[in-house]
């Protein structure tokens, strides 16, 4: 997967889903989308992503929980939050967790892929490791 | 002057005077009947008087017999009108009696007027004298009796036996004035039969030496009966002074009622009515004498059902009950109550008779009632929308953020030199949906934020639960309890208001929600059921896995301002009954056997869904 960008966009939205893998796809980025945070954990080359852009509201396991199975399983992959609320008290959450960003679905989208192209440059991956 | 010639004379004078009062009375009122036939009764008795008197002083046997001849006439008007007079004035007396009396009667009198001598006798060949009362007066000598005698004897006890059984049926029907009547009539009657009886025929065999006197005993019946109905016109002023008293007293409880009182002659088309029914109706005592001006006070949109209701009455002769608006002359308006009840008076006329009273002050309480629990149904529903707020900020983000996405990858694509125009459909597609979804939930919103009063449709049950559900959800999901609906498919449809239902329903899942809150989160459920119940009702069940009511809650859950949540109004239960309750159903709460609480209502199935 080298030099190429590969988002997992997860919300249970469909229609929001398929218009953010649109955006992205249009800043050449490849998005593939999940509906739910198991949906993602079920697919094999979950870890392979370069960055996940997941909604913290999710039907079964939200958003948070997603970030939290991640860490706990040694995943390093970046992730970016969308919420459709300006919750602080899941922006905290997030951020503890060592979010690479926190937005709300009004937030400019060129905003959004700002921040992933920052987290998946080389250097960021290097910052990581 | 003989004695003869005094009692006589003051007998007849005595009938003529009762035969002139009665008939007057009669003349005046001709439908007093009993004084009629009492005229008759008396007239006849002053006309028998000279024909007994005629055969006291006959010199021949023929004069004697041409005497009694006469005398069968007055005698037959005399029996027939007191048999009248029994059955008008006591009001009972077989009637095959009677006509049985009456036809007895009429065959001796055409066989009296046919024959020669009289009906009595075959032949009277010789007259005696004797001394009586102090003069010499004939009686009769040698006669051969008539064997059709026994018709004027069996007549007497058929006459006898109608008096006895008419004087006994009044005497135990036994209402106010009927045993004194009984008792006078009767007697008076019994007396006079048996002595005028017994007289006669024991006169008319030869057995006894005495003139024909029937006009004598006469006067005690005919007494009795003037003394009857002088009783009645005596009482007259007396009952007057009591319908008078009688009539303030009505319009004193009239008055005190706010009642107006009015009676339609339908006949004459012709209304009288109180000063009071006037005012109501805004019309003028000469206006008021005409039906029609009082339909035209009617308001427009009352005035076909009014039309309708008394038409109605008036075919059918009942009652009509109904309230509708008037419009006065000064443009006001305001509501009244009328009852009216179609029959007619005693001379067969027909009328309406109706009261007609003001209910504005009961209308306007109404409507501000109405008012109240419509600014409290809406404060709960915005007070909810509160609670729902959070919710409903997602349910609103969603497409817009979708519609965020899309605009900015169209204006990237658009950036770019050979934009992909299938791609920018899709969008533009997507987008328009998007938008569609935003505005739905506009929709509902603008629904339950609105003011309205209470306007009952037929509701399809199963697609507002769904919708109240979808509403509702995005709040469940952030809380993680499950919402469940198990709507029975096919129900008919309620006769209810969507708005306020929806308003009943959400605040119940809302509460369900809530109460499921301090269970742990894989039993976290609240389900939403609706089935029939019975033909007429269709029930809706609330059910949540919470902790239940406390049992010391739960006749208090509905009271307004009880609420056991920190920041609650405790108003939405008391609101939602009051909803249900208008709608015509019930509202109340239950805990379940297996743990948990179930809120019920039934709403009326609509009329014409009904299957």
């Amino acid at each position: 997967m080298t030099g190429r960008v590969y988002v997992a966009v997860i919300d249970d939205d469909e229609s929001l889903c398929r218009s953010m893998c649109r955006l992205l796809h249009q800043a050449g980025l490849h998005a593939i989308s999940f509906s739910s945070a198991e949906e993602f954990l079920a697919d094999p080359l979950s870890s392979h992503f370069t960055c996940l852009l997941v909604d913290v509201q999710l039907l079964g396991m939200s958003g948070i929980e997603l970030h939290q199975r991640l860490i706990e399983s040694g995943m390093r992959t970046p992730v970016i939050y969308i919420t459709a609320y300006d919750d602080t008290a899941a922006r905290d959450e997030a951020q503890a967790l060592g979010c690479a960003g926190f937005f709300r679905k009004s937030d400019s989208g060129p905003e959004i892929i700002e921040a992933i192209r920052r987290v998946s440059s080389p250097g960021a991956a290097r910052r990581r490791t | 002057m003989s004695y003869v010639t005094v009692l006589w004379s003051m007998t007849a004078a005595a009938a003529v005077v009762a035969a002139m009062l009665q008939g007057v009375v009669w003349a005046l009122d001709r439908e007093s009947r009993a004084n009629l036939a009492l005229a008759i009764v008396a007239l006849s008795v002053a006309a028998i008087v000279p024909t007994e008197l005629g055969m006291m002083y006959s010199s021949t046997a023929q004069e004697w017999g041409e005497w009694v001849r006469w005398c069968h006439v007055p005698i037959y008007f005399a029996i027939v009108g007191t048999v009248a007079f029994v059955r008008i004035y006591m009001g009972t007396g077989r009637h095959w009696l009677a006509w049985t009396i009456v036809a007895v009667r009429t065959v001796i009198l055409v066989r009296n007027l046919a024959v020669e001598p009289n009906f009595n006798f075959d032949s009277i060949s010789t007259l005696d004298h004797i001394r009586f009362l102090g003069e010499e007066v004939a009686v009769v000598g040698n006669a051969v009796v008539s064997p059709w005698q026994w018709l004027a004897t069996a007549a007497g006890i058929l006459f006898l036996v109608f008096v006895l059984d008419a004087s006994i049926t009044l005497w135990r029907r036994n209402g106010p004035d009927d045993r004194r009547k009984a008792l006078t009539m009767g007697l008076s009657l019994l007396l006079f039969v048996v002595a005028s009886l017994v007289h006669t025929q024991l006169l008319i065999w030869g057995l006894v030496h005495v003139p024909v006197m029937i006009a004598l005993p006469f006067i005690i019946p005919l007494g009795a009966m003037s003394f009857e109905l002088s009783r009645d016109i005596l009482r007259a002023p007396k009952l007057a002074r009591a319908l008078g008293e009688s009539e303030r007293r009505l319009e004193l409880a009239a008055s005190a009622a706010g009642l107006g009182l009015w009676v339609w002659d339908l006949d004459h088309s012709r209304v009288w009515s109180t000063e009071r029914a006037r005012a109501l109706s805004g019309l003028s005592k000469d206006a008021a004498a005409d039906p029609q001006r009082w339909f035209e006070r009617v308001h427009p949109e009352d005035a076909e059902r009014v039309r309708h209701a008394i038409d109605q009455a008036i075919s059918l002769g009942g009652e009509y009950s109904m309230e509708y608006r008037i419009c006065l002359p000064d443009k006001r308006t305001h509501w009244v109550s009328a009852q009216g009840r179609s029959g007619s008076d005693s001379g067969g006329r027909r009328l309406m008779r109706g009261v007609i009273r003001d209910i504005t002050p009961q209308m306007q309480a109404r409507d501000e009632s109405e008012e109240l629990r419509r600014e409290l149904a809406h404060a709960g529903r915005v007070s909810m929308l509160g609670q729902l707020a959070s919710a409903l900020a997602h349910e609103l983000s969603q497409p817009l953020g979708a519609i965020l996405r899309n605009v900015e990858a169209a204006e990237m694509m658009l950036g770019s030199e050979s934009p992909d125009l299938e791609e920018l459909r899709a969008i533009v597609a997507d987008v328009h949906s998007a938008d569609r979804r935003a505005c739905d939930v506009i929709e509902r919103l603008r629904a339950l934020l609105g003011r309205r009063r209470l306007d009952l449709q037929p509701v399809a049950l199963e697609s507002l639960v769904h919708e109240v559900a979808a509403l509702v959800r995005p709040d469940a999901i952030a809380k993680r309890v499950t919402l469940q609906c198990d709507v029975v498919s096919g129900l008919p449809r309620v006769r209810g208001d969507r708005v306020h239902l929806s308003q009943v329903l959400i605040n119940l899942i809302l509460n369900g929600v809530d109460a499921v809150l301090s269970t742990n989160l894989a039993s976290r459920k609240v389900i939403i059921a609706a089935r029939a119940n019975g033909r007429h009702t269709i029930e809706v069940a609330v059910t949540d896995s919470g902790p239940g009511i406390p049992a010391e809650h739960v006749d208090r859950v509905f009271d307004p301002f009880f609420t056991t949540k920190p920041g609650g109004m405790g108003m939405g239960l008391a609101v939602s009954r009051t909803i249900i309750e208008a709608h015509g159903g019930r509202l109340w709460a239950e805990n379940n056997a297996e743990g948990g609480a179930t809120f019920r209502f039934t709403v009326p199935v609509d009329g014409d869904s009904r299957r």
